[in-house]
């Protein structure tokens, strides 16, 4: 709480603690469910560091809230106002066809 | 520190119509009776504020609108035009946040938003949602999500685990941040009130943090209902647009 600083600073703890966590716990459960007690778990909690790692390391970069990559980072840059927005979300579920950096915004072309 | 008077007694949950059902206890507590009220002065708001629907509003209306081009400057800001049908999903939770942060300041009153139980599973949902929303937006395309475009496959083992886990610790960072900001902020008041009866005469120098930090907390349930909300957004706007 209190200033900006402070709350980036307990954001990326908490970041760090959670990724961990979820890591060991993904890793525990596999290993009651197969049976390969310590395994998992530390395969987990390496997976699980690394993950925290990025995360932080996401949001000290500007990457802010984005959790997955991401190719463009402007989201929605420019305001248009509301008019002529609703047709363009047809288009937008079609693109399954093209590469996987092709999932950006056909929005912005007006 | 009396019996009675400890910090953290705030945040007890206490039953106030006992229910049962079965072995299941389902009582009316505190925390519930504040999230009715919460829900109910929301809605109070909302609709009687613009009950009237002036051309030229009044101070109540004025309120209204301003919390309503608010949010939706929010989704179409994070989100683009695409986010328009989530603008009603993103004002409740807005809203709800917002009077359960405030409606925690009232002397007496219980903020359910300080337990980690009520934001987590508000997450859990939006969470479960937004991945739900991108499935069927993107079928199997969402999974490529968890597979940055360029990396070589020998990294897939590797990269796939770590992105999956980072895209699971979402919904706790998200609950986290709240519960955790509202509990600290909670706690420190009651502490620092608590100086004041112990100092006696000195204890007005606690006196005047108290009322700084009474400022200060309000000023943090506002912010941490926003941050809440753009988060929401944030995560739609993935879901929506993959990458």
């Amino acid at each position: 709480m209190g200033g900006s600083a402070m709350g980036m600073a307990m954001r990326m703890g908490v970041e760090i603690v959670a990724a961990l966590g979820i890591g060991f716990f993904m890793g525990w459960a596999l290993d009651e469910w197969l049976g390969t007690r310590p395994w998992f778990m530390l395969v987990g909690l390496v997976f699980g560091a690394g993950a925290g790692m990025l995360n932080v390391y996401r949001i000290a970069s500007g990457y802010s809230y984005h959790a997955g990559y991401s190719v463009d980072e402007e989201t929605g840059g420019d305001k248009d106002d509301d008019g002529e927005d609703q047709e363009d979300q047809k288009d937008d579920e079609r693109d399954q066809d093209d590469g996987v950096d092709g999932a950006s915004r056909p929005r912005n072309q007006e | 520190v009396a019996a009675g008077h400890n910090p953290l007694s705030q945040f007890e949950v206490k039953a106030w119509i006992p229910i049962r059902l079965g072995d299941l206890d389902v009582s009316f507590t505190n925390s519930a009776a504040f999230m009715v009220l919460a829900v109910s002065l929301a809605s109070l708001f909302l609709i009687a504020g613009v009950r009237r629907n002036a051309l030229v509003p009044g101070r109540w209306q004025s309120m209204v609108e301003l919390i309503y081009m608010f949010v939706a400057n929010l989704v179409r800001d994070t989100i683009g035009p695409e986010g328009r049908p989530y603008f009603p999903l993103v004002l409740t939770i807005f809203m709800f946040v917002l009077f359960g942060n405030l409606l925690g300041m009232i002397p007496y009153g219980f903020t359910f938003t300080s337990h980690i139980i009520v934001t987590f599973f508000m997450a859990i949902m939006i969470f479960l949602g937004v991945t739900v929303l991108a499935i069927i937006k993107h079928r199997m395309h969402f999974f490529t999500f968890f597979m940055p475009p360029g990396v070589p496959m020998i990294m897939a083992p590797l990269l796939v685990p770590i992105e999956i886990i980072s895209y699971l610790t979402r919904p706790i960072s998200l609950s986290v941040r709240l519960a955790a900001n509202m509990m600290a902020g909670h706690t420190l008041l009651k502490v620092f009130a608590g100086f004041v009866v112990l100092l006696g005469l000195a204890g007005v120098v606690p006196l005047v943090f108290v009322v700084l930090l009474t400022g200060l907390e309000i000023a943090i349930a506002g912010l941490q209902a926003f941050v809440f909300t753009i988060l929401t957004c944030m995560y739609i706007n993935d879901a929506l647009h993959l990458h």
